[in-house]
Order: structure tokens, then sequence, then C-alpha cells
């Protein structure tokens, strides 16, 4: 994927991050991240690399420095604006986060929902996210019925319903078998592909050593190593069976074609939720 | 906008239906605590109502010495009409006086000479302000110093007496209710928002906004509030039927008045939805502050 020049899409300047239970997160450290990088934040527990995403989320404000993205100062920015920021990204958790009564195209679709979208905007889309993350024929079935992998391809699935132009996994792969991990990989990958900066919190060297990216390296706080922005051609599919995401998203004529509106996926409002997740 | 109304409208029933025991529980307590608050407002108002219409006809007695002249009556006349708690004042001439008892006691009044002298009919408009017109009134130099002030002291004490009471309990019995109405409230939208904290997490994720994070909760509460509202005015109007009839059946009492549907109804459902938004943003405030 090209990595464009310029102004960087994410600047961390001099940020320090204090915890009350643990002083020094982040020790004032310095980053810049272009447009369209895949970035690898490799490091043991503790070292840092959570808090950088959650920094870019603003789930956490630095004690010092500054978050520029797109440049603009996002710590500086009104509790009010935050969900405009994250809109603007694509978070995909650990632990998945999916609504243990609601199908899959349900959860897709109840995120898109609550993301602002209309119910029509969300019938159209929903069937291509589902495809894009290869799970159309999963559509009907429920987080209990999936593997792990499948539970993690709905959760960016899900990332994907504001279209955002960067994704932050947190240990996407974390839960998974290598097999089920590389496929993660290749679908994030795909969104990279598609011009989207990618930021993924890892210590699974196995994937990281396989997949071309730029890498991080934090240790109690700081950066150690910094492999530096890397321009990697185009995916080529790794070991998966994974149909490359581009390939519904850019209208590929290989691709699926786009489901007729009128389909009936029986997308539902509302129904039941995570009461006992 | 349409489309995010209905969105929020349905997560809102979702979650009313999600913790339909506890919503029922809140409801009723509400109720319960509007119906109380209602019918000793109802109660207060009439006993008013009624004590306005004793003082009316409770009036205050003033007898003057012998020998008061006309310009002494009228000094002392204009005097008590510019009193606080004095609703009007009137002179009844010894003449007049003794004309009303000679034709209500005539075996009584052909053998002797009017006793009467000059008196003053003083109405109050304040129930409270009795006995300081009374201590008024007695030390005025024209007033008859035994037995010269004349009035229901003690029947006006009690009604007094009865109405503080009423405010009191009114307060406490109330606020004890109202307390425990919004703490039930709370708790249900407390509730509601830990049995959707992965839609909540997940809106995070997604950015989505404040209202649709938290309005439907906040919808919630005010439901609760509503119904509450409605079943404690349905509960008074059917409560104040059965006085009604009680009342009637005593023909020394004058019947109730038609109970004020329109008032009610509207008040009571007006306070319940009002104090169950404000339970609920109080909630809401706390998740928010844990959630930042």
């Amino acid at each position: 994927m090209e990595v464009e020049k310029g102004q960087p899409h994410i600047e961390f300047r001099a940020v320090e991050v204090s915890y009350r239970s643990h002083k020094d997160a982040i020790h004032s450290l310095s980053l810049q991240i272009q447009k369209g990088e895949f970035v690898f934040l490799v490091g043991t527990t503790g070292a840092g690399k959570s808090t950088l995403l959650k920094l870019l989320s603003r789930e956490v404000n630095p004690t010092k420095g500054a978050v520029v993205i797109e440049g603009k100062e996002i710590n500086r920015q009104l509790a009010l604006f935050i969900p405009k920021l994250r809109r603007k990204m694509g978070i995909v958790p650990q632990d998945y986060a999916l609504l243990p009564k609601k199908t899959v195209e349900e959860n897709i679709a109840y995120a898109s929902r609550a993301a602002g979208k209309t119910r029509r905007q969300t019938r159209r889309r929903t069937p291509f996210i589902l495809m894009g993350v290869h799970l159309l024929h999963k559509a009907k079935s429920f987080p209990d019925e999936l593997s792990g992998g499948e539970r993690q391809r709905v959760a960016i699935g899900r990332s994907l319903v504001n279209d955002p132009p960067l994704i932050l996994a947190d240990e996407p792969t974390g839960n998974l078998d290598p097999d089920h991990s590389m496929e993660i990989m290749q679908l994030l990958l795909d969104l990279n592909d598609r011009g989207s900066t990618v930021i993924v919190a890892t210590h699974d060297m196995l994937v990281v050593d396989q997949v071309p990216a730029r890498i991080i390296r934090l240790e109690e706080g700081r950066i150690v190593s910094d492999s530096g922005p890397m321009e990697r051609p185009k995916s080529e599919p790794l070991e998966t069976e994974v149909i490359p995401l581009i390939a519904v998203v850019d209208g590929n004529e290989d691709a699926p074609s786009e489901p007729d509106e009128n389909v009936d996926l029986q997308i539902e409002e509302s129904e039941s939720g995570g009461d006992d997740a | 906008m349409l489309d995010r109304i209905f969105f929020i409208l349905g997560e809102a029933i979702v979650s009313l239906r999600r913790n339909l025991g506890m919503v029922v529980l809140s409801v009723l307590t509400t109720a319960v605590c509007l119906y109380v608050l209602g019918g000793l407002g109802l109660l207060y108002l009439g006993l008013q109502k009624g004590a306005r219409r004793m003082t009316g006809t409770l009036e205050m007695r003033v007898y003057l010495k012998e020998g008061t002249t006309r310009d002494q009556v009228s000094s002392t006349l204009k005097d008590v009409r510019a009193t606080r708690g004095v609703e009007k004042a009137i002179l009844i001439p010894k003449e007049n006086a003794w004309e009303k008892f000679s034709k209500e006691n005539p075996d009584i009044a052909k053998d002797i000479d009017n006793p009467y002298p000059d008196g003053l009919k003083i109405i109050l408009n304040d129930l409270s302000q009795g006995d300081t017109i009374a201590a008024q009134m007695r030390a005025r130099a024209e007033v008859e110093p035994v037995n010269g002030v004349n009035y229901l002291r003690k029947e006006q004490n009690l009604l007094e007496q009865a109405l503080k009471l009423l405010r009191w309990v009114g307060a406490t019995a109330g606020g004890i209710l109202l307390l425990v109405a919004g703490v039930l409230i709370f708790t249900v939208t407390r509730l509601a928002a830990m049995s959707r904290r992965i839609e909540i997490r997940i809106m995070r994720l997604v950015g989505a906004g404040y209202s649709t994070m938290y309005l439907p909760m906040v919808i919630e509460g005010k439901v609760q509030g509503v119904f509450g509202g409605l079943l404690a005015a349905v509960l008074l109007q059917l409560t104040y039927r059965q006085v009604s009839l009680v009342v009637l059946s005593y023909e020394s009492i004058p019947p109730l008045p038609a109970f004020p549907a329109q008032p009610v109804y509207f008040w009571t459902v007006i306070a319940g939805a009002s104090y169950g938004i404000i339970c609920a943003i109080l909630a809401l405030i706390r998740l928010h502050k844990r959630i930042q």
C-alpha cells in the first residue's frame, strides 16, 4: 500500500500518560504515522500499546503532550466531539463485544443504526460488509454459533459501518489460533489496501513476522525500536481461504453483485440484546 | 430525523421490556407516592376551603362600652377594617341587636330592658390572625373589658392545627415516598444501563451520539413517571368517588364538589413525567462520569 507523504495522519507529540495505578504508562513519546500505513505496535503487557490506541480513540487523555489526527489536536477537543471523532475510526476490540441475542447481520445493522445510518442505508450496506468479512453465509447465525475467528470478523465488519479511514485493532488475534489469526490479518491488510491507515496492537510475533508492515516496539511506555514507514505492494492473499475485501468494495468484476435493495434481509430493529452477555 | 426517533424509541421499548419487573415496581411506587401527595393535597385544599367558609360564619363579636360615641365607633371601625386578617367589619347598633333578640325570644324580651351594648361583627379572612385581632380589640379603651370580645377561638385553633398537621404529614410522608420512588427510578435506569452495557459499548465504539446512547433511558424514566402519575390520578378519582358517596349518605354534611379531573390528571402526569426524567438524568450523569 502506498504511503502518502506530507501531513501525517496521526502524530503523538511528546505524549505522557500517567494512571493512578500506573505512573508513566506512556513516557514522553513522539511518533508520526502517515496516511495509508499499516503499523504494528508490539510489546509485552503494560508496554503501552493499548494506551496508545486509547489515546487515539479519546478513551484516555494525555497527561502531557498532544495527540493529533489529521492536523487536529484531539486531546483539546470537548468531550462533546468524541462521537464525531470515533466515527472517523473503526475500533476492533479484543473481546469482540458482540450482542449474543442478535444474529451476525443484526449485530452489524445495530452498530450501523447506532452510528446514525438510516434503516435504508443500513439495509443496503450490511450485506456488503458481511461479504467483505466473508460472513454472508453466516448472516443468520448467532455469535455463539461462530468460531473465534468468525466472531472477530464480525467485530471487524462492525468497525466498518462508518467506512473509516483509520482502523484501530487491539490484540485482534489474541484469542485465535494461527490459522484464524492470519485470516484476520488478511482482512486488515485488505482494508489497508483500500487506503485505510491500520494500527494493530499485538504481542503475537508469529503474525507480525508474516506481515510486511511498520513495526513499533514499545517497552515501559517508550518506543525502543521503529522500523519506519514502509511501502508494501498490494497484499497478495496470505495463506488463507479469505477473499480480499477489496474485491467486494471496489466493485471488482469477480466480486459478488450488489444485492437487490428490495431483498428482505430481515434486519430487525433492536430486538433483544446483550442482557445476558 | 424520523428514522432516528424510531430507533431511539425502539431502544427505549427494548430497555423497558428487559427490566419489566423493576419498571412495574417503580411505576407502582411513583403512583402510591403521587396518590398520597395528591390525596393530601386535595384534603388540604378542601379543609382550607372549609376553613374559609367557617371563618365567614364563625365571626368575631366585639361589644363596646356604654356611652361610646358615634365618632369613637366610626374610628374603631376604620381601624379594624385596616387590620390584617379582617375581611369585613360592620357595626351592629344595640337597637338592632335587641330587635332581633326580641323577635326570636318574645317571652324573655317583654319583661326586660335592652341589655345589649353597641357591637361590631368582624369576619376574618385569615384564620391564624384570630388571636392577634382579639388581643388588639381587648386593648382598645372603648371595648368592654369583661367578655367584650367573643369568638370561637378553640374551633379556629383546632382547624389551624389540622391544616398545620396536614402540611407536615404531606411534607414528611410525601417526601419519603417521593424519595423512595426516586431511588427506584434511579435504580431502574442504572439497571437498564447495566443490562445495555454491550450496546452502550458498541455505541461508543462506532461513535454513536450521546442522545442515541442516553435518550432511550431518559424516555424509560419518563414513561415510568407518566404511568405512575396516571395510575395515581385514577386511584385519586376512585377514592374521591367513594368518599363522595359516603358524604352523600350524611344529610348534615354538604356534598363534596365534583372531582377536579382535568387538573388532577394533568398535574399528576406532569409531576410523574418530570420526576421520572430528573431521576433518570441523575442516574445517567453518574453513568456518564464513570464511562468517561
